[in-house]
């Protein structure tokens, strides 16, 4: 029971955190908590995982799922089987930079997210906020390491070529910078 | 002269310097790849990164200070409350019935209705919580409040019992216990009971891993009959002095509805009423370690002696003779030039009175020294007109 206490106490923050980030309300994020944690219990499994953390993401992640399935509520996104609206909010008041920029840059930065799918988006929070890699990611959402990687790898060429010209201007730019340190 | 002009000119470059810089962090910190590559970490725009520093060298200094800064976005996470966390392991932990071979439809139906359950007195509990929330922000701080309950109540489960006078409570088992002999059966298992304090009555609590509490007039507690998995949690409204039972393996939080208290093993006063003269919620550390983090996420830890005031966001600490802030619970008042309005309004606590208007409270009169709280509220204005040259007439209220 002790064990379980530690897992559940280290662990919780991180999985509401993500229930609800699928875009279930609190109530369903908890029961699904609840349920999972449940069979965990009942199976007296957790000394068999290396991972109990992804294993919990993962497990959270069917059980939301399944609920989805069933009610039927939300209508489902792309045409990819399993995919949940992934919206992320940021937050970025710790930037050591002006207010108003502070704006620009958090609605600069949750545009850009808007512009990629969800999965990517799911695969880009659980990278960024639990640092897992692309074997963990594939295994919590079911989908293979290439597949994993390849949605990264999508995403990123298609917001570099949209900004090409952007950085043609900054390298001018920078040619400038150069010029007037030489000329002091 | 030459030196003045190279002077001049190298301010000017260095501002400008620092002018293009900041534009060029923000160049980057604004560029999509540069924000999908930072939050997705891939390999594949690292080596991309690489090669654009090698053709601009120029670059790389507001390159690695808008990755460090970048570093710092969060995404925005929702988050349960350390009680309602504590509510959600309770049932956890309570359903768990090794398995007997039932059915796995017939596990699943049995387990959801408890759950059902428990988040409805979640629900109920968060409204209870904002109502008097608010009130409590509403009232005029000169006139005191008149509690709707006049007697000490204890809220367990469906049931509710009334105490005359102050008393002294104990759990025990699955039982709490008063220092008359009275036995008063508890909700079973970890489900929180609420104790209310109302003005003019004092409370003395052991908590169910031996903790010893003292819960102050116009105060409510929440607390378990027993304490389960790895936290121990209380919600408080109000003012306590608390002595914590250490135990690592458990920390001791107390939350309210501003700041939370984490505690290992210690004596301190918190003070979260809301309404206090000065506006400010307030921690008084006697003994050991505690740290208080707000709702915001501020954090501050506290040493002995030290006093924490906390508005709103703002955190201030203050070195303080704790006897002052804790005497209270000894049954006296002690005062050191404490402004009349903040001594009045401690009074008011005690002895659920009102003071008037017209009793002058703007004064800057200050008021040093003790003032036992009698069972006779005469005798203690009789004592506060001798310290501050004033006379005080009560008068009856008939609402």
């Amino acid at each position: 029971m002790d064990q379980i206490g530690v897992i559940y106490n280290s662990n919780i923050d991180d999985l509401f955190a993500y229930g609800t980030r699928l875009g279930f309300n609190k109530e369903e994020v908890m029961d699904a908590i609840h349920n999972i944690f449940h069979k965990i219990m009942l199976k007296n499994s957790l000394s068999e995982l290396d991972n109990v953390k992804s294993y919990l993401f993962k497990s959270l992640r069917n059980e939301l799922f399944n609920e989805f399935k069933r009610s039927r509520r939300v209508t489902l996104v792309g045409d990819e089987e399993g995919v949940l609206p992934f919206e992320l909010q940021v937050n970025v008041e710790e930037l050591l930079i002006e207010d108003e920029f502070k704006a620009q840059l958090k609605s600069k930065i949750e545009k850009t997210l808007r512009k990629i799918t969800p999965r990517q988006r799911e695969i880009i929070y659980l990278r960024y906020t639990q640092e897992y890699g692309y074997q963990e990611i594939s295994e919590i959402l079911g989908i293979g390491v290439p597949a994993c990687r390849n949605l990264i790898l999508k995403a990123l060429r298609q917001l570099r070529d949209s900004d090409v010209k952007y950085f043609l201007f900054l390298c001018i730019r920078s040619q400038q910078f150069n010029n007037i340190l030489t000329f002091l | 002269m030459s030196i003045v002009i190279v002077m001049v000119g190298g301010f000017l470059l260095g501002n400008s310097l620092k002018k293009a810089l900041a534009m060029k962090i923000k160049d980057f910190l604004t560029n999509e790849y540069f924000i999908v590559w930072m939050l997705s970490k891939d390999a594949d725009g690292a080596a991309y990164w690489e090669d654009y520093i090698k053709r601009n060298p120029a670059d790389k200094e507001a390159f690695y200070q808008a990755q460090f800064e970048f570093n710092k976005v969060h995404f925005k996470k929702e988050k349960l409350s350390e009680v309602e966390k504590q509510e959600l392991f309770s049932k956890i932990i309570n359903q768990y019935v090794p398995d007997q071979g039932k059915s796995r439809s017939f596990l699943r139906k049995k387990m959801l209705y408890p759950v059902a359950a428990g988040l409805a007195i979640l629900f109920s509990i968060g409204v209870y919580l904002q109502l008097t929330a608010t009130d409590s922000k509403k009232v005029e701080p000169i006139i005191g409040r008149v509690g709707e309950t006049k007697e000490i109540q204890l809220i367990t489960g469906e049931q509710e019992y009334v105490f005359k006078g102050n008393t002294v409570l104990k759990v025990d088992g699955s039982d709490i216990r008063d220092k008359e002999g009275g036995t008063f059966q508890a909700e079973e298992g970890t489900t929180y009971n609420t104790l209310v304090v109302p003005y003019g009555r004092q409370s003395e609590l052991t908590l169910s891993d031996g903790s010893h509490l003292w819960l102050n007039s116009g105060s409510t507690l929440r607390f378990p009959t027993k304490f389960s998995g790895i936290h121990r949690t209380i919600y408080l409204e109000g003012e306590i002095y608390i002595d914590v039972v250490e135990d690592k393996k458990r920390p001791f939080t107390v939350e309210t509805s501003q700041f939370n208290v984490d505690v290992y093993g210690t004596s301190f006063n918190v003070n979260a009423y809301g309404d206090s003269f000065d506006g400010k919620d307030r921690v008084v550390l006697v003994e050991g370690s505690v740290a208080v983090e707000t709702k915001e996420g501020n954090r501050a830890k506290l040493s002995p002696n030290e006093a924490l005031l906390i508005e709103g966001e703002s955190l201030s600490k203050q070195n303080v003779d704790v006897s002052r802030y804790v005497s209270w619970k000894e049954g006296y008042l002690s005062f050191d030039q404490t402004p009349m309005k903040e001594v009045l309004m401690e009074l008011s606590r005690y002895y659920n009175l009102s003071f008037s208007k017209e009793s002058n409270m703007d004064s800057d009169q200050t008021c040093t020294g003790k003032i036992y709280l009698s069972t006779d509220v005469s005798n203690v204005l009789e004592t506060l007109s001798a310290m501050v040259d004033s006379s005080f007439k009560i008068e009856e209220n008939n609402n």
